[in-house]
């Protein structure tokens, strides 16, 4: 496997800092290999921390889908200094928010806090990193928690419809497992499998803390030491760690299909993509804004401002640590055939890849980007958030530094970047159709379908 | 616990915001109010345009839903390629709805955004193909919605608590009352109600006060300044136990039950807000019902209650959520009664109430960081006609609250004798029924 970005690449501490969304920002090591960023801003009396793990779907093994997600349930059922349901007391009496997120790359703990009170935040975080219980009974009653967000997921179409697309996108990758796990493999886990990757990825080797906001650095930085520094340093996690085929060049593309019991008909077309914070990924940001961001941008202005066969467009670049995608999320006018509207994306993407953009264009979509900085940077939990996330997928260097690198991005680049990664023969596209007319059609075409091709009907509904 | 740990409850003051306040009374009867804000990387602003969906006349449903999205797709000197192409290329937005129009930008545009918001306000054209396929696009996506579970279950919900009150209509209107309304209905209803004495416009931002009034008194120099809008419709059906359900092949069942709620006015709002968060909303797991059916039971991902948050002009209501599987249905309604009967009956143990007064005393520094949100905040105020040191006030009112007075008001305020039940899902409109009849909870 080739060299990826990431928290295992452990560049020089950088103790001068740099400013970024206003805040004043500095790397510093502790002894036992914990990275700690301070964002000190000064604007509200509030202070955010996230601790970040490098554990997310792209971490465990195929048995072990969902652990990191429902390990991070369980980091608020107790550890023996704070029982079951004192980190959230806790931070309720000292009327704070806490809660946390898992991606396919990482999970993150956060709390926000009033800028009196928040080395709380580090007693908690330093206790739970090293002492947590998993009680068995606890761990029952949180599956079952994890069980029903499971189930809300399944009961939303775009959701259940991205699954399957993204299980499409990434054959035998984790990144095509969803975050959340599957029934079965939540059902059969136990304590002691979430102990040993618990132990496996929670400890400061691993961990990257962001303090932002109303801190001083000095004392902000005392404050970590004191809870941190005598934490047993652990073996930091390394990628050949967990067995995993690289992500698959796609061979033509591949269709999916789903069914739902509405009149909704959902496109989603999906493109594997790049590595988070590399060049390619830069101009991948640019070509999301041209493609569909905002109502001037040209899927929107072509498909449903000027022939109206959407009823809304949307894309999001989700580049990811070993490789992401570019997805496109249409929803079909009721009036309109869908392969019309399937037809003239493609052909918009065509035009994309096939011309150059003018300046006028990409002189908006670069300012779009620039301005959405003041936008990310207006709350210090965003801030921090944002900074976190970077540090643990590539370079926290690269947070809030959209004016440089996509100021970068000329046409001849984004063209280039565009052919190689937006090629038909690339892409996965998938289809929500309505329940009803799926069966009609089903019967309809039932008495011309072969033999075989009623064989080949049968195999999993991802098809090329 | 909390001694054990080092801190007392209570230890710490509360730090409220300031949200410092300059009012202006515009030439075209707007009432104007700006909080600067110094070192702000993002302004905000909204226009509350006073009757929203209480004008829309019967059988066009929606009408004024409409008339809001409408008006940034052409006016009279701009198409609605311009318009859009002024705001997004510096990263602006800017949205409408039944009640105004807000919007956004980064700050050092805060010009470009007040002059385009002054446009749309004020000279939207309705162009007929723009309306048509608004209408549509709001069209089909009605129809998606009801088939939604959780759609359905909430309007159903609010039906039976607001009977033929406007509040009891969905906003957006069903897909036969919007395929009704015409570009002449559209015009006409702007013409009517979107005027300056009915509207109250809110700016946050890097930018002195009285340069924001002069822009906008000079925009809005000829905007008509109508008519005050009369007083709302003040009659609700009286509280009683109503059922209603809607079935659909999903994994989990959305239910919701209550009843009508308070204003923001009712003397009771602090004592209510801090009852709210012992019973059933709040961070994490610390309220009853998050706590039992969540975290103890294991029932649900997404559980609340809540009778405060609603509460506005008018009256809201305290609704009581959970999305489970349908196997969890009855123990999940079994569950929010008996938690609503223990806090009529039982006093709240006091670490259980300074839990609750904590957190609201000491998280109202907190959100306060967006200018979106200061801007939502000074509207709320001036529509309810709260007094400048509102928060101050709140924050007193947080912190005398009793066990005594969470008891009573929950006694005041909570029917569940006389709850409203919508349940959408995998689930039968008797089961529903029954279930509501057979609850041991039920019974005083």
């Amino acid at each position: 496997m080739s060299p990826l970005p990431g928290s295992r690449l452990l560049r020089r501490p950088s103790t001068r800092p740099v400013l970024k969304a206003g805040a004043r920002v500095s790397e510093h090591r502790l002894s036992n290999g914990m990275r700690v960023l301070l964002a000190e801003r000064h604007g509200d009396p509030v202070v955010a921390s996230v601790l970040l793990y490098p554990a997310g779907a792209r971490t465990e093994t195929e048995r072990e889908a969902g652990v990191s997600h429902f390990l991070e349930h369980m980091m608020f059922k107790g550890t023996a200094r704070f029982g079951k349901g004192e980190v959230d007391r806790i931070t309720t009496e000292l009327g704070g928010a806490n809660n946390a997120f898992t991606s396919h790359d990482h999970t993150a703990y956060w709390f926000e806090l009033a800028s009196d009170r928040w080395e709380t935040a580090l007693d908690l975080e330093a206790d739970r990193m090293q002492h947590l219980l998993l009680d068995p009974a606890e761990f029952d009653a949180e599956r079952a928690v994890v069980l029903e967000e499971l189930a809300m997921g399944e009961d939303d179409p775009w959701r259940a419809l991205s699954r399957r697309v993204e299980e499409a996108l990434f054959p035998h990758h984790p990144y095509g497992r969803p975050i959340i796990g599957y029934p079965e493999t939540l059902k059969a886990m136990r304590p002691d499998d979430m102990r040993a990757y618990y132990r496996r990825f929670y400890h400061p080797g691993n961990a990257t803390l962001v303090l932002g906001g109303d801190i001083e650095p000095d004392t902000a930085l005392q404050a970590v030491r004191r809870r941190f520094e005598r934490v047993a340093r652990g073996a930091p996690f390394a990628e050949a760690d967990i067995f995993r085929r690289p992500i698959e060049e796609p061979a033509g593309e591949k269709r999916v299909r789903t069914t739902w019991d509405d009149p909704g008909r959902r496109l989603l077309v999906v493109w594997p993509t790049t590595r988070v914070g590399t060049s390619d990924d830069d101009a991948l940001d640019v070509a999301t804004v041209i493609l569909a961001g905002g109502r001037m941008s040209r899927l929107w202005r072509r498909l449903v401002l000027d022939d109206g066969l959407a009823t809304s467009i949307s894309a999001s670049n989700d580049s990811r640590v070993e490789g992401g995608a570019l997805w496109i999320f249409a929803e079909c006018a009721q009036d309109v055939d869908p392969a019309k509207l399937e037809a003239a994306l493609a052909s918009e993407i065509a035009h994309f890849l096939a011309t150059r953009v003018d300046v006028d264009e990409l002189e908006r979509a670069r300012a779009i980007l620039v301005s959405g900085e003041a936008f990310e940077g207006e709350a210090v939990t965003d801030v921090a958030e944002e900074l976190g996330q970077w540090a643990v997928d590539a370079d926290w260097r690269r947070a809030f530094d959209g004016c440089k690198q996509h100021l970068k991005i000329g046409a001849a680049t984004l063209q280039e970047v565009a052919n190689r990664y937006l090629a038909p023969a690339r892409r996965v596209v998938g289809w929500c159709e309505p329940r009803q007319e799926a069966r009609a059609a089903k019967r309809k075409g039932a008495r011309r379908v072969s033999p075989a091709r009623r064989a080949a009907a049968r195999r999993p509904r991802t098809s090329r | 616990m909390s001694a054990a740990y080092g801190w007392k409850a209570g230890a710490h003051s509360p730090a409220v915001p300031r949200i410092p306040v300059e009012r202006f009374a515009l030439r075209c009867g707007a009432q104007l109010l700006v909080s600067p804000r110094k070192g702000a990387s993002v302004c905000a602003v909204q226009v509350h345009l006073r009757g929203g969906n209480s004008l829309d006349p019967a059988g066009r449903e929606g009408l004024a839903h409409l008339a809001g999205r409408l008006v940034d797709q052409g006016t009279k000197d701009s198409s609605e390629e311009e318009l859009a192409t002024r705001l997004e290329n510096v990263g602006g937005s800017l949205g409408g709805g039944a009640t105004g129009l807000s919007g956004q930008v980064a700050n050092d545009r805060w010009e470009v955004l007040l002059e385009t918001l002054c446009e749309c306000l004020t000279t939207p054209t309705y162009p007929e193909t723009k309306v048509e396929r608004q209408k549509q696009r709001l069209i089909d996506r009605l129809q998606v919605d009801l088939q939604d579970p959780r759609v359905q279950g909430s309007q159903l919900f609010r039906k039976l608590v607001y009977g033929p009150h406007w509040l009891g209509r969905p906003e957006q209107g069903q897909p036969a009352s919007v395929a009704r309304i015409a570009r002449a209905d559209l015009r006409r209803f702007h013409a009517s109600n979107w005027c300056g004495k009915r509207a109250l416009i809110a700016f946050c931002g890097d930018v002195p006060p009285a340069k924001v009034r002069r822009l906008l008194d000079s925009r809005l120099a000829r905007w008509r300044a109508g008519e005050e809008l009369g007083p709302p419709d003040l009659r609700f059906p009286p509280r009683a136990a109503r059922v209603a359900s809607f079935a659909a092949k999903r994994q989990q069942v959305h239910v919701f039950l209550g009843h009508l709620g308070i204003t923001r006015g009712d003397p009771d709002y602090a004592a209510l807000t801090v009852m709210d968060h012992v019973l059933g909303t709040g961070p994490g797991f610390t309220n009853r019902i998050s706590r039992i059916l969540r975290d103890e039971l294991g029932l649900a991902y997404t559980v609340s209650a809540s009778i405060s948050s609603s509460a506005g002009v008018l009256p809201g209501m305290f609704t009581a959520y959970i999305g489970t599987s349908p196997a969890h249905l009855g123990t999940a309604v079994a569950g929010f009664l008996r938690e609503i009967r223990r806090i009529q009956k039982e006093l709240v143990p006091a670490d259980e109430l300074a839990l609750a007064k904590n957190y609201l005393t000491g998280s109202f520094v907190l959100g306060f960081e967006r200018a979106a949100r200061r801007v939502q905040t000074i509207v709320s105020a001036a529509r309810n006609k709260l007094p400048d040191d509102h928060l101050e006030r709140l924050m007193r009112a947080f912190a005398a609250v009793t066990p005594e007075d969470v008891r009573r008001v929950a006694r005041e305020h909570l029917s569940p004798e006389d709850a409203c039940l919508a349940v959408a899902g995998p689930v039968k409109k008797k089961d529903v029924e029954k279930l509501l009849k057979s609850s041991p909870s039920r019974a005083r």
